[in-house]
């Protein structure tokens, strides 16, 4: 999985992803997004689009720093995944309705 | 046909997966693979996650019949206990659990027996005509 990262004004943090999000990725994955919180950050936006396969280990370190952040009065929005098979996990457990979602990161950002 | 993938238990072997069952589903809709790769995926997951097989790795045995395709899963790990699940609450959201969960909305069916050493589980995916 390829990871990128920038910061916005009003100090958001977007981290892109590509590849796989699955259970080999999900430990780096919430090593990555906790590494913010230590820092005292918590609004990130995680980039999907270039995501192609999401598991529910993968859903699941999504979850803990989107719970993470909601309790630090922050929250983690998500870039939708454009492929189908990355959505999948997230329409079956209707996690879609959870989070914050849209199709890309200037729309979550100028909602913020 | 049919085909036997033996994999060990770890994340990275569960990667094989998607490629093989590629190879199996060949003159198929190739539209349905993303979603039964999901559900072999999350299957093969809970073998990794909770089985603890002393030989450290689980088969996969697959085959296409009648549009039909029938995912076996073997391991030799400690007995799976249904009672011990969670059935996550779709409108409490929880970090994990969620595994079976999807695997039983993608399956036409899902089946688990424990005989002798071995866990078995059985499951089905419903194939589109071409």
């Amino acid at each position: 999985m390829k990871v990128s990262t920038e910061t916005h004004e009003r100090a958001v943090h977007v981290v892109t992803l590509s590849g796989r999000l699955d259970a080999l990725e999900a430990g780096p994955i919430r090593e990555l997004l906790s590494s913010y919180y230590a820092n005292g950050d918590h609004d990130l936006i995680v980039d999907l689009r270039e995501v192609d396969f999401v598991d529910s280990a993968g859903l699941a370190a999504l979850v803990k720093a989107m719970k993470d952040a909601r309790s630090n009065g922050g929250d983690l929005r998500l870039v939708r995944p454009t492929a189908e098979d990355a959505n999948r996990v997230f329409a079956l457990t209707r996690f879609d309705q959870v989070f914050v979602m849209a199709d890309s990161s200037a729309e979550l950002l100028s909602d913020w | 046909m049919k085909s036997e993938l033996r994999l060990e238990a770890n994340y990275l072997a569960l990667r094989e997966i998607g490629p093989w069952l590629a190879d199996l589903l060949v003159g198929h809709d190739s539209s349905l693979l993303g979603s039964i790769e999901l559900g072999v995926h999350e299957l093969a997951t809970n073998s990794v996650d909770h089985a603890e097989s002393p030989d450290g790795a689980f088969v996969l045995l697959g085959h296409v019949e009648n549009k039909v395709l029938t995912i076996e899963l073997v391991d030799r790990g400690v007995p799976f206990e249904a009672a011990e699940v969670t059935v996550p609450d779709p409108d409490v959201p929880q970090v994990g659990g969620y595994g079976l969960m999807i695997l039983e909305q993608l399956a036409t069916e899902l089946r688990y027996v424990r005989i002798d050493d071995r866990n078995e589980w059985r499951t089905t995916f419903a194939l589109n005509p071409m």
